[in-house]
C-alpha cells in the first residue's frame, strides 16, 4: 500500500444523542481512489465532512495530508478540493466568472485563463464558458463545479455525491474523468450512494448506520460477500443430488455449491481462474456435457446487500 | 512552503474574489441598477417638486353670539383680511351648525368669540377666543395653537392699531384748539397795545380757557403715546415729556398777572409772558406736527422680525431634505446589500467552499466589505451627480470631505449589514431587520423629525444609527461648506469599527468547525 494520505482511526462523530459515525478506522493511499459506499443517512457525508474540517469529531484521530483538520495550513488548504453534494456556485455568474472566482478563493495567480480553459474542455463546457449558470441544466452544473473543484490542482479531492440525480451516460463520464485525475497522481475520495460505482474504485468502504463494514478492493468485496469467486456451471446433462454431494468433497471446492436448477450449479470457489479448468476436467469424469462455465460477476448492489446482510465488519 | 511575497500576493487575490463576484452579479441585473439609481432620483425629484414650504391655511368660521351685532361687524371688518393662512369662512351664531361642518371637514377651525367681549375687555378681564379643531395629527394640533397665537396678535395689532389712529385724528381738533390759543394771544397782544382794559381782561379770560382746552386735549393725546411707550419698553420718552413741559409752561403763562394791567412796567411784563407763550405755542405745534406724522402702525408695531440667513446661497426646502435622503438611501442599500450576501451563502452551502478554502474569515469579511463599498461608492457617484448636478442641490464643501463622509456612512452601514446577515437565519428575516433599521432611522434620524422633538432617553437610538450622523455631516458639508462638528466623523467611524469587529467575530464563528 502507498503511504495513505488519509488516515481515521476510531472516529466517531455525535449530534446530540445520535451517533452519526460510530467508530471508523481506515486509510486511504495515494494516488487512488477511494469510494465510500452506503445508503442514504449512512454517515458518508458526516465522515466527509470530518475529513475536510467542516466538522470536529467527537471522537478519534483523523490525519489528512499529515494534519489534523482542525489544524489545516493554508497550505494543506491548498492542496483540497472539495465537491459538495448541492451545487453551491453562484446561479447569477457566467460559468467563467464562477471558476474565476474559485481560482481566487484558493489563489490562483491571474493568469489563470489557460488553467480555466483547460477545465472547461476537460468537462466539455467550453462552448458555455460565457453563459449564466441559472440556464445550465443539472449535469452541466455538475461538470462546473467539478471544475472549480480542479481549478487549483488539489492533491486530494473530496467529492460528495457527484453522481447524484444524473443520468448513466453522464455518470459514465464522471467516472472517466476521475479515472483521469487518478491517472495525474491526484487521489479521490468519493461517496456515492450507487454501489454500481464501487467497480471504479481502487478501494472501496462500505458505511452503514455509521459504521464502516469494510473497506478493500471491489474485487476482494465480492469475494468477501460470497466467501470467494463464484463459478456458474450449466451443463448438457442432469445433474443430480449424489453428483452435487460428491462436488463439495473435491479438495479445490472450499466454498458452498448450491443446486440452481436441474443443470445447473453454483460454485464459491478461492480462485475462479484456477479452478474452472479442473471443473471442466471433473466433469468429463462424471460423464457430464459442459455447455458454459464461468466467473459469475453479481451486480454489485447484490454485493452490498450480501455484505449488510453478512455485517461483516472485519476492515 | 510559499514565499512571504508569494503569501502576501495570494492574499490580494483572495480578497479579489467577492469583488469580481459582487460586481458581475449586480452589473448584470441593469434593472437593479437602473432602480438602485433613478429610484431615489426620482423619489428626491418628486418631494422637491410636491413640498410646499408654506403653513397650511385653515378655513376658519367664527361664532359670536348676535351675528348683526356692532362686535360682529367690527370683528368681520377686521378678520376678513387676516393673512393668507386664515380662509375667512364668515360669521355665524349657530355653534352646533359650526360644528357639524367641522365633522365633515368643510371647515377647519372655528373660533368662538365670548358674548360681550367689550364689556369683558372694559371689566379688566381678557376676552378669550376659543378655537376649537378635529385634529389628529399632534404635529397639526400645535401648528393651530401656533397659529391662534399669531393671529390672535394680529387681531390685537389691529385693534390697537384702530386706536392710535382715532388718537391722531383727535389731534387734529388739538390743532383748532391751538391756533384759537394764539389767535387769542395775537388779540391779547393787540388789547394790550390799545391799553383797552376791558379788552385786555375779556381776552384774559379767553385765553385761560384756551389754554386749559389745549392742555386737556394734548394731554390725552401725549398720554396715549406715553402709554405705548411704556408698553413697548422704550426708554427715551423725549418728544413727550417735552409736550409735557411745555404745557407746563403754557398753564403758567396763560395765568393772567394781575386783575388790572394799567402801568407800563405792568404792560411790558405781560407782553412778555406773551411772548413766551406764543413761543410755548409754536414749540408746541411743531411737536405735534411731529406726533401726527409718526405712522401708527409703527406706534402699535414697532418690531418687526426679518430672518436673513448668513448663508451663501439661498436653499430651497428640497436641498434641506437632499443629505438626509442620500444618507437615508445609501444606508439602507448598502445594509441590505450586506446583509442578503452572508445568508444567502450560508444558505445555499457556499460557506463550505469557504470553509475548506484557504481564505480565512477575515480575509472573506475584508473582501465582501472591498466588494459592497466599491458598489456603494460608484452608487453614491451617480446619486450624488444626479442630487447636485441634476437637481441643483447645492454643495458648498471640499468634495475631499464629502467622499470622506460616504466612506464612513457605507463602511458602518456595511458593518449592520454584515452583523444582520450572520446573525439572520433566512434571506426575508434578513430583509425583516434591515426593514427595521431603515424604519427607525426614518423615525429617529432626525431625516423628517428633529432630534429635538424626541426625548433624552430615545436619542440613544437616534445616535446608534449611522444615518443620524451620516445626515448632519452632509447637511453641513453640502448646505453649510464646513463640518460644524467634526466630532459626529470621529463617532460615525468608531460606530463602523465596533460593527466590524461584531462581524469579523460572527464571520469567525460562521467559518469554525461545527
Amino acid at each position: 500500500m502507498k503511504q495513505p494520505v488519509i488516515y481515521t482511526q476510531n472516529l466517531s462523530k455525535q449530534f446530540g444523542s445520535e451517533e452519526a459515525v460510530k467508530d471508523v478506522t481506515f486509510s486511504i493511499p495515494e494516488g487512488t481512489i477511494f469510494g465510500f459506499i452506503g445508503p442514504s443517512g449512512s454517515g458518508k457525508t458526516t465522515t466527509l465532512r470530518l475529513l475536510t474540517g467542516l466538522y470536529r469529531p467527537t471522537e478519534g484521530k483523523i490525519a489528512v495530508l499529515n494534519e489534523a483538520p482542525s489544524e489545516f495550513s493554508r497550505a494543506t488548504q491548498r492542496k483540497i478540493g472539495y465537491m459538495p453534494q448541492l451545487f453551491v456556485l453562484y446561479d447569477d455568474l457566467s460559468v467563467w466568472e464562477n471558476l474565476n472566482f474559485v481560482a481566487s478563493l484558493y489563489g490562483v495567480g491571474f493568469g489563470r485563463a489557460k488553467r480555466l480553459n483547460e477545465l472547461l474542455d476537460f468537462v466539455e463546457l467550453s462552448s458555455h464558458k460565457d453563459k449564466v449558470v441559472r440556464k445550465l441544466s443539472g449535469g452541466m452544473k455538475r461538470r462546473l463545479s467539478l471544475a472549480a473543484t480542479l481549478i487549483h490542482r488539489p492533491k486530494l479531492i473530496f467529492l460528495d455525491e457527484p453522481t447524484a440525480g444524473i443520468d448513466p451516460v453522464l455518470r459514465r463520464k464522471f467516472w472517466d474523468h476521475f479515472q483521469t485525475i487518478r491517472e495525474q497522481g491526484q487521489t479521490l475520495f468519493i461517496t456515492t450512494q450507487y454501489v454500481g460505482e464501487a467497480a471504479y474504485c481502487d478501494y472501496v468502504g462500505v458505511l452503514a448506520n455509521g459504521r464502516l463494514l469494510m473497506v478493500d478492493t471491489p474485487k476482494n468485496l465480492r469475494r468477501r460477500a460470497y466467501g470467494g469467486d463464484i463459478i456458474k456451471l450449466r451443463t448438457a446433462d442432469y445433474v443430480s443430488p449424489q453428483v452435487v454431494a460428491a462436488l463439495r468433497l473435491l479438495p479445490f471446492i472450499q466454498g458452498d455449491v448450491t443446486r440452481t436448477g436441474p443443470q445447473t450449479l453454483r460454485i464459491v470457489t478461492d480462485n475462479a481462474s484456477t479452478v474452472i479448468p479442473l471443473l471442466i476436467d471433473w466433469a468429463k469424469e462424471q460423464h457430464l456435457t459442459v455447455e458454459s462455465i464461468e466467473e459469475d460477476l453479481p451486480p454489485f448492489d447484490d454485493v452490498f446487500v450480501e455484505l449488510v446482510k453478512n455485517g461483516d465488519t472485519h476492515g | 512552503m510559499e514565499t512571504p511575497m508569494a503569501e502576501i500576493f495570494q492574499f490580494f487575490i483572495r480578497l479579489s474574489a467577492f469583488l469580481g463576484r459582487e460586481i458581475f452579479a449586480v452589473l448584470r441585473q441593469p434593472m437593479l441598477i437602473l432602480t438602485l439609481v433613478l429610484g431615489p432620483f426620482l423619489i428626491l425629484l418628486l418631494f422637491g417638486l410636491g413640498f410646499r414650504n408654506e403653513a397650511q391655511p385653515l378655513r376658519t368660521l367664527f361664532v359670536i353670539d348676535d351675528e348683526n351685532s356692532e362686535l360682529a361687524q367690527n370683528l368681520e371688518k377686521t378678520v376678513s383680511n387676516l393673512g393668507p393662512q386664515l380662509i375667512y369662512e364668515g360669521i355665524t351664531s349657530d355653534k352646533e351648525e359650526a360644528i357639524q361642518k367641522l365633522l365633515r371637514r368643510e371647515i377647519d377651525l372655528i373660533a368662538e368669540v365670548p358674548a360681550h367681549a367689550d364689556e369683558l375687555i372694559r371689566n379688566n378681564q381678557p376676552a378669550v377666543i376659543t378655537l376649537l379643531h378635529y385634529e389628529i395629527d399632534p404635529m397639526q394640533k400645535d401648528y393651530i395653537a401656533v397659529f391662534g397665537e399669531v393671529y390672535i396678535n394680529e387681531i390685537n395689532r389691529r385693534v390697537l392699531l384702530q386706536a392710535t389712529q382715532q388718537g391722531q385724528e383727535e389731534s387734529t381738533a388739538v390743532q383748532q384748539s391751538l391756533d384759537a390759543t394764539k389767535q387769542t394771544v395775537a388779540d391779547l397782544n393787540q388789547a394790550l397795545d390799545s391799553q383797552d382794559q376791558d379788552q385786555v381782561q375779556e381776552q384774559q379770560q379767553v385765553l385761560e380757557r384756551d389754554t386749559d382746552i389745549l392742555v386737556q386735549t394734548v394731554g390725552a393725546s401725549v398720554s396715549l403715546v406715553n402709554g405705548l411707550n411704556q408698553a413697548m419698553g422704550y426708554s427715551n420718552n423725549t418728544d413727550t415729556e417735552a409736550i409735557e413741559d411745555l404745557l407746563k409752561d403754557i398753564d403758567q403763562n396763560s395765568q393772567p398777572m394781575s386783575s388790572e394791567t394799567g402801568n407800563t412796567q405792568e404792560v411790558a411784563a405781560e407782553k412778555q409772558r406773551l411772548n413766551q407763550l406764543e413761543g410755548n405755542l409754536d414749540e408746541l405745534n411743531s411737536l405735534l406736527e411731529e406726533f401726527q406724522t409718526i405712522d401708527p402702525d409703527i406706534l402699535v408695531r414697532p418690531f418687526r422680525s426679518e430672518p436673513k440667513s448668513i448663508a451663501s446661497v439661498q436653499l430651497r426646502p428640497s436641498d434641506f431634505f437632499a443629505p438626509a435622503v442620500i444618507a437615508l438611501l445609501m444606508q439602507h442599500l448598502v445594509v441590505t446589500f450586506a446583509a442578503l450576501s452572508v445568508v444567502t451563502e450560508r444558505r445555499a452551502g457556499t460557506m463550505e467552499l469557504f470553509r475548506i478554502s484557504p481564505i480565512s474569515p477575515i480575509e472573506t469579511l475584508l473582501s465582501k466589505y472591498l466588494s459592497y463599498f466599491i458598489l456603494g461608492s460608484m452608487l453614491t457617484i451617480i446619486l450624488t451627480a444626479v442630487v447636485v448636478y441634476g437637481l441643483g442641490v447645492p454643495m458648498l464643501g471640499p468634495w475631499g470631505l464629502y467622499a470622506l463622509i460616504m466612506t464612513s456612512l457605507i463602511f458602518t452601514s456595511l458593518g449592520i449589514g454584515f452583523v444582520i446577515s450572520l446573525i439572520a437565519q433566512t434571506d426575508s428575516q434578513a430583509v425583516q431587520y434591515s426593514m427595521i433599521l431603515l424604519l427607525t432611522s426614518v423615525f429617529f434620524s432626525g431625516a423628517f423629525i428633529g432630534l429635538h422633538l424626541l426625548q433624552g432617553p430615545v436619542k440613544v437610538v437616534s445616535w446608534a444609527i449611522p444615518a443620524t450622523y451620516g445626515i448632519r455631516l452632509l447637511q453641513d458639508i453640502m448646505l453649510r461648506g464646513y463640518l460644524a462638528n467634526p466630532l459626529l466623523l470621529t463617532s460615525l467611524t468608531a460606530i463602523g469599527s465596533l460593527f466590524f469587529v461584531i462581524a469579523w467575530v460572527l464571520m469567525r464563528r460562521a467559518m469554525a468547525q461545527a
